[in-house]
């Protein structure tokens, strides 16, 4: 068995507020295989992005990350200093962001942008503009050329995001956290964006970590899933067992709250609405949205436990959960 | 170099980099002015061959005519030549003075903003430091100790004026650090050195650019008024505090010996404000 090219342990980081501290990721462990693409699916403020985020410590204050280890190539990133940490972002890891409209420099070119983040970049002009060319022909920008002295705001959301991918490609991390990349695009532009960064992942060889709420997302491109709530990892499978048999009740709530092209299946929301972080206590976060929720749910931790093979639930009732899934 | 040289090259750049993009009126009206105005004074010593310093006795207090569009002062010297070539003393004053201010500040505002911890302390508690004393005190303060002189002048003002650019660019910073972009420029493994000089600075110097322009009015009449409680330049200087200095005496009898620098002092401030504004248009349109 390969190493992982990623791995995050126990993973714990709160923000102080003034109405307490929110425990925003609550011991989340995962890893990713060189190659593999994983997801982290969940609905907004589960801490899917913060743990992104915290990854590459990348973290706006007054969020701390308050324990746990991210190894990479031998190292515990949380340990490493700023400078380190420079080291290994971009080359080691890199990140493209939600929202392609913010994440460039509104006042440099797109040609200064990408030539910066150029590994090896020629000195000759003329050599390192082919290389951009060559670049932005990749991610699929047409008329490169003509491309390079625009400014962002000059471009779609969808170039935009190719653009960052060129940036990506110009770095060849070995691991690619994509934190919603598609987001904030038009439906239209989204499949081809995926089919884009699937490309670049196979390229490159990278692993990739896909943060998303959009479950159609996952299905497209995704090799195995981890499903987050309340800052936690409630169930991880490969995908296609996740969408036969989901093995959590939010996970199964998520499945059926999917709009389907075809009205043989109501669409059935999740009752109730996200929990509140601060005050969260023992016991399962999502009893009280839960269909099985029963006594035992609200006492004590309930650990993340084998439910099948490559299959973790943090779910007591796991085993009836599948059971359901015909509704 | 003079400031109408270095305003005309600034506008030229801006415009070519923007061809579409037509120029606020701001900034041709004062551009021509400041242009006027520093090609009056490259051509004075053509025009006006005569010593600003040459006195003619026999033409003392002369109203202004044919022969002295500005009249002539005590000593008989003519006002024109003395507010032409003070314009070039007064001019370089104040670019030269906001400068180094200007380089100064913005580094220790934008390293302050970015850093923060104690490099944001240090920066900060000096710049309260000094804002708590008023400016003027302070330059003359300074000016008392050092002495007498343009370059004293130069020292003491840019001891003191950096404090403002400092503070609009650790502004701009504290704001700019929090972009995406930002994080996206680290989640990409750039320096620190990089993202503040190449990428947030670019974006952070706008209202200090903009702050340029009248600050330079703000120096040139500091300098006059230095000049005109006797810090200053010494006479027979034809710096335009100077030649209020001397010609207030004057005030019923010959309205325009102290005036007529007064004027030129007015028409350069005018021309700086008006570029200031402009620029300061021009760089809210790119911004967007």
């Amino acid at each position: 068995m390969t190493e992982p090219a990623l791995a995050v342990e126990n993973l714990r980081l709160e923000i102080p507020t003034p109405r307490g501290v929110v425990h925003a990721v609550r011991g989340v462990s995962f890893s990713v295989m060189p190659g593999e693409t994983f997801a982290l699916v969940g609905e907004s403020g589960s801490g899917k992005t913060m743990t992104c985020r915290a990854i590459l410590k990348l973290l706006h204050p007054p969020a701390r990350i308050t324990g746990g280890a991210v190894r990479f190539e031998g190292r515990d990133l949380l340990r490493l200093s700023e400078r380190e940490l420079e080291g290994v972002r971009g080359r080691g890891i890199a990140m493209v962001f939600q929202d392609p409209m913010t994440a460039l420099n509104p006042v440099l070119t797109i040609e200064r942008q990408i030539g910066e983040a150029l590994t090896d970049a020629p000195r000759d002009r003329g050599e390192r503009r082919r290389r951009i060319v060559t670049l932005l022909r990749q991610v699929g920008i047409p008329d490169a050329e003509r491309r390079l002295g625009a400014y962002p705001h000059q471009l779609s959301g969808g170039q935009r995001q190719r653009v960052m991918l060129a940036v990506v490609l110009a770095r060849r991390p070995a691991v690619l956290l994509a934190d919603e990349p598609t987001t904030a695009l038009d439906v239209t532009i989204q499949a081809q964006i995926l089919r884009l960064l699937a490309s670049l992942q196979q390229q490159l060889g990278m692993a990739l970590v896909l943060v998303t709420h959009d479950l159609g997302v996952v299905r497209q491109v995704v090799h195995r899933v981890a499903v987050m709530y309340a800052g936690q990892i409630v169930e991880t499978a490969p995908t296609a067992e996740l969408f036969a048999r989901p093995r959590h009740p939010y996970t199964e709530g998520l499945i059926a709250s999917v709009p389907s092209m075809d009205r043989s299946r109501p669409l059935v929301p999740i009752r109730g609405a996200p929990p509140d972080f601060i005050g969260l206590g023992d016991g399962c976060a999502f009893a009280p949205r839960c269909p099985l929720a029963a006594p035992e749910c609200l006492r004590g931790e309930i650990a993340l436990r084998e439910v099948a093979p490559d299959r973790l639930s943090r779910c007591l009732k796991a085993e009836i959960v599948g059971a359901r899934v015909a509704v | 170099m003079s400031a109408g040289v270095e305003t005309a090259a600034a506008v030229a750049t801006l415009g070519a980099a923007r061809p579409r993009l037509r120029l606020p009126l701001g900034i041709v009206a004062g551009g021509l002015m400041l242009l006027a105005l520093t090609g009056a004074t490259a051509l004075a010593p053509v025009l006006l061959p005569t010593d600003p310093n040459a006195q003619d006795l026999n033409a003392m207090l002369q109203p202004p005519s044919a022969a002295h569009p500005f009249g002539t002062d005590n000593y008989g010297r003519d006002v024109l030549t003395r507010v032409l070539y003070g314009a070039g003393i007064d001019l370089r004053i104040g670019v030269l003075a906001v400068v180094f201010p200007f380089i100064f500040g913005s580094l220790a505002g934008a390293v302050a903003g970015y850093a923060g911890g104690w490099a944001d302390t240090l920066v900060m508690r000096a710049v309260d430091v000094i804002t708590a004393v008023p400016f003027m005190v302070l330059v003359i303060a300074i000016v008392a100790f050092l002495g007498p002189g343009e370059t004293n002048i130069l020292v003491a003002i840019g001891a003191v004026d950096w404090i403002i650019f400092a503070r609009l660019v650790r502004g701009e910073v504290l704001r700019e650090k929090h972009l995406e972009y930002v994080a996206a420029l680290r989640a990409f493994g750039f320096g620190r050195g990089r993202i503040i000089f190449r990428h947030i600075l670019p974006n952070a110097i706008a209202p200090a650019v903009t702050f340029l322009a009248s600050d330079i009015v703000l120096v040139i009449l500091t300098a006059s008024a230095l000049g005109f409680l006797g810090l200053g330049l010494r006479p027979p200087a034809p710096e335009w505090g100077l030649m209020i200095a001397e010609g207030r005496t004057f005030m019923y009898t010959a309205w325009w010996v102290a005036t007529m620098p007064g004027f030129a002092c007015m028409f350069a401030g005018i021309g700086f404000i008006l570029v200031g504004d402009g620029l300061a248009d021009l760089l809210r349109v790119r911004g967007q």
